[in-house]
């Protein structure tokens, strides 16, 4: 028996199918028209010119940006019937929007073409509000585009809040000419254990190095492809590896070995503390996975924060004065700046230089990052401590290391602005700044000028321009590089399960004469928290004689 | 012949018809007993549990923004927590969240019941109602986390779906395969591996070789190879969490109880399909068969498995963890009186209700009347939650701070929850509140902008947005305007609450919270010393001397045998119970283990908390899941 239809059921069929085809495409084509009516632009013969600029978050307004940079999506405040905003330089087509919603998406590709073509140029965007059926156009929106490049990747930490552990903190990477983020690292396979501080020898995703702490703890390093754990407590240091900076041609890193503390506090300044009750410095070899240090950074006093500066000659780092067992103390120390050379071949060390005292000078500083030209220094300056992030009044300072004459920079804001990087070509700076809701950190980026000029930071730009407005985790440790670093979580969660290669000490290093924290550790063993007076996190530390 | 042969037709018809509404009858009595079961179910649920405790006890959260979806989505296990808090948000009604929890479970013995006949395992019809009532004795954990029921459902549904297959050998191996994937994805291993062995086990159950043998490779590929893959390749789990997360990781603040029940639920299913076959292999005898149709068999099963699950559900330890979540929710919906009641109802101890009772008797002004009304069995630290030394009280410890103005350290606690719980909704209309107090209105609209995702706190965010817009308005809030002048000078937090609050009352010494907090401190903490130096100040809120201060008092006097003035202005009651209960005591020749039963009386005075509750004299500790 046949399957088909009969005959002149066949017809019909064939005719109800040609019918319908039919159907469709007139609606298809009443669809087409009427969202074509929809999708023109409405042209603005008549508008009423405003005498001012419309508020407009995040604020790109008269910033320096890089050609390179994704679009800066935003959207504006004021309420209107209708938007509509023109992006235009000298050259090149002009991007038009025009919409019923405040939130300006810029396609990717135009602004991308746009900016290329027009370096050294101004980007105009001027915005149009439709209101009460009448059209008002506002002060146009000026900003610089510049030649030079920002380094196309930040890696960075996002942590939700600084006062316990959690699952989900995160290592992320960004590619700052689009809004592809993916991450590196997210500890929800390590229970909660901490990590923190990575680092990029020369901005080179290839040479990373990050440290986890608690579960599973050791400092990961990645060389080339190969990735790999350290353990790296040894009899003569106090704790693994902590603060980190790499040197220029990836063979040394230096690192910080500390026992610290955190404290709460009372004041809405700053509401946690971290200080360390003692603090010495280390180098680690990568080649010969041999550890040192020196009398002379391993001191009763307590150093902290390396940086090494772009010839890798000299290491950087702070320093304060001893902790005692009172509360004065190891929570209002003073760091100054110093710096030693060090020569690898050799591995002889050079004398001790202050080249900043903070007695004198009356403020703490904290995190030296010299530009990669070796001429400046970047640096935070606070009331007491180094942990700049949670003082309100931490500010970024300039210093000219020909001279070393330093000032405040202007495009400080009123909170927090810390934890800065240089991009490689050393035009522009990346810092976490709490200053658009005084509580979590975003990374602002700062345009630095040949005649040694900051210019207004923006914000990283996100896909979304209502991104900030509910977002939950602090963008911590923003740092450049330069391409895609080749691991995620699963890699590094490989890592983290290994079981680790112990660094080995160096045996030419003379401990006896070691007078810091290490030594004393090594030979008195640890405290429980002795003072037990204040809310802390209750960390071991080394017994005094 | 054409007459026989009517004759046979219509005998065979009468049968059929006679079968058919035998058939019918036992459907009809099955539907009724099912929608009785189901109906029960509701009722109890309703009326019994409650599953707006559930819902309060969880805060789960569930938020319209991209960051809130993207947080799930990046996880495996995370879609099914987005999906059942996303269904947990009925729950803030008992009406929506019963309803919810029945149309789910209503859902197991139908899609298990078309297994079996897919199967064609011959079963006692009650046996279906196994997981409904394992499931519904579950929500006697007020910590119970949906996604469990969840995932369970969704294992039946996807088992169900792979019965139709399962027959079609190239089929059934790529559903298998989908469907593996996608419980591991939304669900995490635990599901995907019990899926992987009940498919095992269908296949292994079939006559046909080829079947067998096919089907137990794809099942075997799947509960190993898979994982594994999963594991080197895909996703940043732990072995533990790639092989066998059974049940949700959660944070230590929604730690439910992991009870063989919950196990044994979450294997309902395999286990089902086991005890079938057992029956099967072995040759049941005719009449047995018969009985087991029968509708008398059928009702005693449903009977036996409602007492089963009426015993399962009347547990003591439910009506403990009710009361619990009813005292904490009661407290936190400000319903003191209701709160300290039914706090005292309960005669087992519990560090929570000790926690509220005493946060409602404050509330009521009675703090000074009541305090030893409920025993204080841990001191001073059922007075200051974060001296536990535990997250799992961050947040009721964040609200004992915001009650004593001391708006910093409330703050502190709950970002310490805020950490561990992200979008937890106590915790952030906690933080909208500090950080008003504390002039951060930036901050505070962060929290608003993330509640705005949900329109069930639509109010809250309502009531305090303008106060984003303008700060000025909190001048006209009473509660947060009180709040703003508390703030202690000193720097760093003390680590003793004593230090603590005494800072609080240097800085605004008209604190009568702070004060009675600080006396009742060293009242618990037996420094009668330091209650007497400070003995003044505390009285200035008062025209008489407080009876809990009196009694406080005539130990001092007792105990240091001095005369002090202020005797004389301790009244007659508070004299002569103190005497009477030393009296007691003489009678018993001062031995405590003796006296204590005859002392029942005396059960709410300071000197009987000295005595017998006090840690100092008992050593109590209270073990912690940090």
């Amino acid at each position: 028996m046949s399957k088909s239809l009969p005959t002149n059921n066949s017809n019909i069929y064939n005719k109800m199918q040609t019918q319908f085809i039919s159907n469709i495409k007139h609606v298809l084509i009443v669809l087409l028209v009427l969202f074509l009516s929809f999708a023109c632009n409405e042209k603005i013969v008549d508008s009423v010119t405003e005498n001012q600029k419309l508020e407009i978050f995040p604020d790109y307004d008269s910033i320096v940006m890089p050609f390179n940079i994704a679009p800066l999506n935003f959207y504006i405040k004021e309420k209107a019937e209708k938007y509509h905003v023109e992006i235009s330089s000298s050259k090149g087509k002009s991007i038009v929007i025009q919409q019923n919603e405040p939130e300006i998406l810029i396609p990717p590709k135009t602004w991308k073409k746009l900016l290329e073509q027009n370096k050294g140029e101004l980007l105009h965007v001027n915005i149009y509000l439709k209101k009460n059926k009448q059209w008002h156009q506002y002060q146009s929106i000026e900003n610089k585009i510049v030649a030079d490049s920002l380094t196309p990747y930040l890696v960075y930490r996002l942590i939700n809040t600084q006062y316990a552990y959690s699952k989900n903190m995160k290592l992320a990477q960004r590619n700052l000419e689009n809004f592809d983020q993916s991450l590196i690292w997210e500890n929800s396979s390590n229970k909660e254990g901490c990590f923190n501080c990575h680092s990029f020898s020369n901005y080179n995703p290839e040479k990373m190095s990050l440290h986890l702490r608690q579960y599973n703890s050791g400092t990961l390093m990645l060389d080339g492809k190969e990735l790999k754990k350290l353990n790296t407590k040894t009899p003569y240091t106090m704790s693994p590896f902590g603060y980190v900076a790499s040197n220029p041609d990836g063979e040394l890193i230096a690192y910080s070995v500390n026992i610290f503390n955190e404290y709460f506090t009372n004041s809405t300044q700053n509401l946690n503390e971290v200080t360390d009750q003692a603090s010495d410095l280390v180098v680690y070899n990568r080649k010969t996975n041999v550890v040192t240090t020196s009398p002379k950074i391993s001191t009763k006093n307590r150093e902290n924060f390396p940086s090494w500066s772009p010839d890798g000659k000299y290491l950087y780092y702070v320093s304060a004065g001893e902790a005692f067992d009172d509360f004065n103390s190891r929570f209002y120390s003073m760091y100054s700046l110093c710096k030693i050379s060090y020569d690898k071949h050799s591995n002889t060390w050079g004398e001790v230089d202050t080249v900043f005292n903070a007695l004198q000078e009356g403020k703490s500083i904290t995190f030296p990052r010299i530009s990669p030209d070796g001429k400046y220094l970047l640096f935070c300056l606070i009331d007491y401590g180094y942990f700049s992030i949670n003082h309100r009044e931490s500010d970024l300072y300039l210093m000219d290391l020909n001279t070393g004459e330093y000032s405040r920079l202007d495009i400080n804001s009123e909170e927090n602005d810390s934890y800065h990087s240089w991009s490689k070509n050393g035009r522009w700076i990346v810092f976490s700044s709490k200053r658009f809701n005084d509580l979590y950190t975003a990374p602002y980026f700062s345009y630095f000028d040949e005649e040694g000029k900051f210019h207004k930071p923006f914000i990283l730009p996100q896909k979304d321009p209502h991104f900030y407005d509910d977002y939950m985790e602090n963008f911590n440790i923003p740092e450049f590089v330069d391409g895609k670093v080749d691991l995620d979580p699963v890699k590094i969660r490989n890592a983290v399960f290994s079981k680790g290669v112990d660094v080995i000490f160096d045996n030419t290093v003379n401990v006896d004469a070691l007078s810091g924290a290490s030594w004393l550790q090594h030979h008195n063993g640890l405290n429980q928290n002795p003072s037990k007076q204040y809310q802390t996190t209750g960390q071991p530390e080394p017994a005094k004689n | 012949m054409c007459k026989l042969s009517c004759k046979f037709k219509t005998h065979t018809l009468t049968n059929r018809t006679m079968k058919s509404i035998l058939s019918m009858r036992k459907s009809l009595l099955n539907g009724i007993l099912i929608s009785l079961l189901l109906a029960g179910v509701f009722v109890y649920l309703y009326a019994v549990i409650e599953p707006i405790l559930h819902f309060h006890m969880q805060q789960n959260p569930f938020y319209t923004s991209g960051h809130f979806l993207r947080l799930n989505l990046e996880r495996v296990g995370g879609m099914g927590l987005y999906l059942s808090n996303f269904l947990m948000q009925n729950f803030h009604s008992n009406l929506k969240g019963s309803l919810t929890v029945i149309l789910l479970i209503s859902i197991l013995p139908l899609s298990l019941a078309i297994i079996l006949r897919n199967l064609k395992v011959r079963f006692p019809l009650f046996i279906l109602y196994v997981p409904v009532v394992l499931a519904t004795a579950l929500f006697h954990d007020y910590f119970f986390p949906l996604t469990i029921l969840v995932q369970i459902l969704v294992l039946y549904l996807a088992v169900m779906f792979y019965s139709f297959l399962f027959k079609r050998i190239s089929y059934s191996i790529v559903a298998a395969l989908l469907l593996y994937g996608l419980l591991y994805y939304i669900f995490g291993s635990g599901t995907a591996l019990i899926f992987g062995l009940t498919c095992l086990l269908l296949n292994l159950f079939q006559h046909d070789v080829k079947q067998q043998i096919t089907g137990s490779i794809t099942s075997l590929v799947m509960i190993t190879l898979l994982p594994f893959l999963a594991y080197k390749f895909f996703f940043n789990l732990s072995p533990s969490q790639a092989f066998f997360q059974f049940l949700p990781e959660l944070p230590v603040t929604l730690g439910y109880q992991k009870t063989v029940l919950i196990y044994i639920f979450n294997g309902s299913l395999p286990l089902l399909l086991i005890l079938g076959k057992l029956i099967s292999i072995f040759k049941i005898p005719k009449r047995l068969i018969e009985i087991s149709d029968h509708k008398a068999f059928q009702l005693a099963g449903n009977l036996v498995l409602l007492v089963i699950g009426f015993w399962l559900m009347n547990l003591p330890a439910n009506a403990h963890a009710k009361n619990i979540a009813k005292v904490d929710f009661l407290t936190y919906n400000q319903q003191w009186e209701k709160a300290k009641s039914l706090a005292l109802e309960e005669k087992a101890y519990d560090f929570l209700n000790n926690l509220n009772f005493n946060r409602s008797i404050h509330k009521t002004g009675k703090l000074l009347e009541q305090f030893f009304d409920y025993p204080q069995l841990l001191g001073i630290k059922a007075l200051t939650p974060d001296n536990l030394g535990t997250a799992f009280y961050s947040i009721q410890a964040s609200e004992y701070y915001f009650d004593l103005n001391y708006i910093i350290r409330s703050q502190h606690l709950a970002y310490a929850a805020l950490v561990l719980e992200p979008y937890n909704a106590r915790v952030l209309k906690q933080l909208v509140l500090t950080n008003l107090v504390l002039g951060n209105s930036w901050a505070a609209q962060t929290y608003l902008n993330v509640l705005a995702g949900n329109p069930l706190y639509k109010s809250f965010v309502e009531k305090y947005l303008p106060f984003v817009h303008n700060p000025d308005k909190i001048k006209e809030d009473q509660l947060l305007s009180a709040k703003r002048k508390s703030n202690p000078d000193n720097f760093a937090i003390p680590l003793h609450i004593t230090n603590r609050l005494e800072d609080l009352i240097a800085k605004d010494s008209s604190n009568q919270t702070a004060w009675e907090h600080l006396q009742l401190c060293y009242m618990l903490d037996h420094r009668l010393d330091d209650f007497m130096s400070h003995f003044q100040g505390s009285m200035q809120f008062y025209q008489t001397i407080p009876a809990l201060y009196e009694q406080a008092l005539l130990v001092y006097i007792y105990s240091t045998r001095s005369n002090l003035e202020l005797s004389r202005s301790i009244s007659n009651a508070s004299k002569d119970k103190f005497t009477a209960f030393l009296q007691k005591l003489k009678d018993y020749n001062n031995n405590l283990d003796v006296a204590r039963e005859h002392l029942a009386d005396f059960e709410n005075s300071y000197i009987y908390y000295m005595k017998y509750q006090s840690p100092r004299v008992t050593n109590v500790e209270i073990i912690t899941n940090k």
